[in-house]
């Protein structure tokens, strides 16, 4: 009796200590902290490699005009958030994909390229395009970072764009009608 | 009791690792140099044949395997493993002076240690990529990817004959090496395996990979399918949503349950039993009866699982030896299945006997192990934070020295924590022979560890307890 109450005893505490063993290692694990995220707001370059990053504009609308013509019009918005990438090092800064965070959810750019990139010594403004829910548009961060095939520990820009739940619902209502996006441009930096 | 279990396992851990910290340090840098150049010289070789990059690969494997067996065998020696042996029966294993023989024997488990965790998937990557950064995304050069690919895509027929023809060649070169005595036959024959293995576990997932693909495109498929929406409209009646339900078993089997079996039980229990092969059959076999709670006055050559294949031999035959006829049939199934009960098998009677030592035990020994990997994980996450996110080009770069940093300070831990839990492995199996059978048991000398955790690992505790 003596013995089987102390062979209970031993496994249970062989569970526990599984269960701590596998917590930790969880908690631990690099996997779960796989690039640098480098905080930012609207209208202050962010420093990062190569260059700065600065969010200078955001627009919404349901119908989307690009190159003199409708291309797309939705039930949700559009988001459109203009970007300057200014290559401020010796090498090309290369912010080539991008997506927005609300809470769980994560949204695509809505074109193809919808990043940033820029030769040394010059800066490139473009207006990044995404389609958004307007029920799911609390704390909207953008998240900009290169988009490298091989792996390594590398840094993401974060820039809260200043929706958050007190006025999400003006920002939607707001969103109605014709919204153009810009062209790329470029310049040397001054 | 847990708490002496774990101070055994930390505190002995730790000064095995302090007392043997330059030595295993040293031996671990020849090791990581040795894999490091191979890996290098392997890219190289590509130039000439991807054939060639997978044989430098091999030995690149062989070098860092080469290096985890002699820390192991250190660490070993220090806790006085053999020295648990009673003095008659202290008979010196060939593989206590041969590495070789040693690499031998424990290369496979090693190797598939390696394959199994991800290890070998790591250093294929590695190499891949140096294969992109020297010829492009877009070159023409065939890589060990592209050349094992072809052949189990295209030649599957090649694949299958190559590899019967290396493991016959490794056979035979082994064969003379124990014949002969000639140690460089030895290290070609190590090297010969590596290859081997390294072929069957990335040709082999090519293989799966084809057969999978294979498969899709069978009409049992479609049944199946058909058969899985017959039941899902079924269960639907009584307002079941039985895919969802599915999906749902099959997230936390993926995402809670099997992480936990690979990385936090099999992990460490695995790495035990296969570090428990180079302490050698004769500790193994005593293990074996200590854990039966068999005295060790009562063994007879050739009885236990862990015994030489000669002396098992010797145990099971009756009557006089074969001849003609049978004495040829006798050789041929030794030259195969001698191979696996002298190298594979043992990795699973080792694992078995491990997992015997109590449940107690078992907790701590997880818990320690990791304790060691948490150490790691966090020691990755410090060099991120201090040398923060770059790009692709600077990691591919510096690499190699981040991870040095990391596992030159862990991995000898991680080794010694191997030899401190299979030592009080034996000692609880001691244990329990002793409480079941009373002998005497020759104690650890204490020449080799006047300062270890001696209470801890006394004679007087409940094992398992």
């Amino acid at each position: 009796m003596r013995m089987a109450q102390s062979r209970w005893v031993g496994v249970l505490t062989a569970v526990a200590l599984l269960a701590v063993s596998s917590l930790g290692l969880r908690l631990s694990d690099p996997e779960e902290q796989k690039f640098e995220v480098i905080n930012g707001v609207v209208g202050k370059p962010v420093k990062i490699n190569n260059g700065e990053l600065t969010v200078t504009q955001l627009r919404v609308g349901t119908i989307l005009k690009q190159f003199g013509q409708i291309q797309d019009s939705t039930d949700g918005m559009f988001m459109v958030i203009r970007v300057t990438g200014a290559a401020t090092g010796p090498k090309p800064l290369e912010l080539n994909a991008s997506r927005l965070l609300s809470g769980d959810f994560h949204y695509e750019g809505y074109q193809s390229s919808s990043g940033v990139n820029a030769q040394p010594g010059f800066e490139t403004t473009v207006d990044v395009v995404f389609e958004v829910a307007p029920a799911h548009i609390d704390d909207l961060t953008l998240e900009m970072g290169s988009n490298e095939i091989l792996r390594g520990y590398q840094q993401r820009v974060r820039i809260q764009l200043g929706i958050t739940p007190a006025n999400a619902e003006q920002w939607s209502a707001t969103a109605k009608g014709l919204i153009e996006p810009m062209t790329a441009t470029n310049r040397a930096i001054p | 009791m847990l708490w002496t279990e774990l101070r055994v396992l930390i505190v002995d851990t730790g000064r095995v690792w302090w007392r043997l910290l330059p030595i295993i340090v040293g031996v671990y840098l020849l090791g990581w140099l040795g894999s490091e150049l191979g890996l290098r010289v392997a890219v190289i070789l590509g130039d000439i044949s991807p054939w060639l990059t997978l044989i430098m690969f091999a030995f690149s494997f062989v070098c860092t395997l080469a290096a985890a067996i002699v820390i192991l065998t250190l660490a070993g020696r220090e806790l006085g493993i053999r020295q648990l042996l009673p003095e008659d029966e202290r008979e010196i294993d060939d593989r206590d002076t041969s590495i070789t023989r040693l690499l031998g024997i424990t290369l496979l488990p090693f190797l598939g240690m390696y394959a199994a965790f991800g290890q070998v998937a790591k250093a294929a990557e590695r190499l891949i990529t140096q294969q992109w950064i020297r010829y492009g995304f877009l070159s023409n050069q065939q890589t060990v990817v592209g050349a094992l690919y072809d052949m189990a895509t295209k030649h599957l027929g090649w694949l299958i004959a190559m590899l019967v023809g290396i493991y016959v060649v490794r056979r035979l070169l082994d064969f003379l090496a124990e014949r002969t005595g000639l140690r460089v036959l030895g290290i070609v024959v190590v090297l010969i395996e590596a290859f081997f293995l390294l072929l069957v576990v990335t040709g082999g997932i090519r293989v799966l990979q084809t057969f999978g693909v294979w498969l899709n495109d069978r009409a049992v498929m479609q049944w199946l399918a058909a058969i899985k929406n017959a039941l899902a409209d079924f269960f639907a009646i009584f307002k079941i949503d039985l895919p969802e339900i599915l999906t749902r078993i099959s997230a936390f089997i993926t995402d809670t349950i099997w992480p936990v079996l690979v990385e936090v039980i099999a992990q460490p229990m695995l790495w035990l039993a296969v570090a428990a092969l180079v302490f050698g059959s004769r500790v193994l076999s005593l293990a074996e009866l200590w854990r039966t709670g068999q005295p060790y006055a009562a063994r007879i050559p050739g009885m236990t699982v862990f015994a030489r294949y000669g002396e098992k031999r010797a145990f099971r035959r009756l009557g006089s030896p074969p001849k003609g006829v049978r004495l040829a049939a006798a050789r041929i199934q030794e030259a195969f299945f001698g191979d696996i009960d002298d190298k594979y098998l043992p990795t699973l009677h080792a694992l078995r006997l491990v997992l015997r030592a109590g449940p107690i035990f078992l907790g701590a020994y997880i818990f320690v192990y990791s304790l060691v990997i948490i150490l790691q994980n966090y020691l990755e996450r410090s060099i991120h934070w201090l040398v923060g996110g770059h790009e692709s080009q600077f990691w591919v770069r510096w690499e190699p020295l981040s991870a040095l940093i990391q596992d030159a300070l862990i991995e000898p831990v991680r080794l010694c924590l191997l030899a401190v839990a299979f030592r009080r492995c034996l000692e609880l199996f001691a244990q329990r022979s002793a409480a079941s059978a009373p002998i005497e048991i020759e104690a650890r000398p204490e020449t080799h560890l006047p300062a270890m955790a001696s209470a801890g690992s006394g004679l007087g505790s409940e094992p398992g307890s």
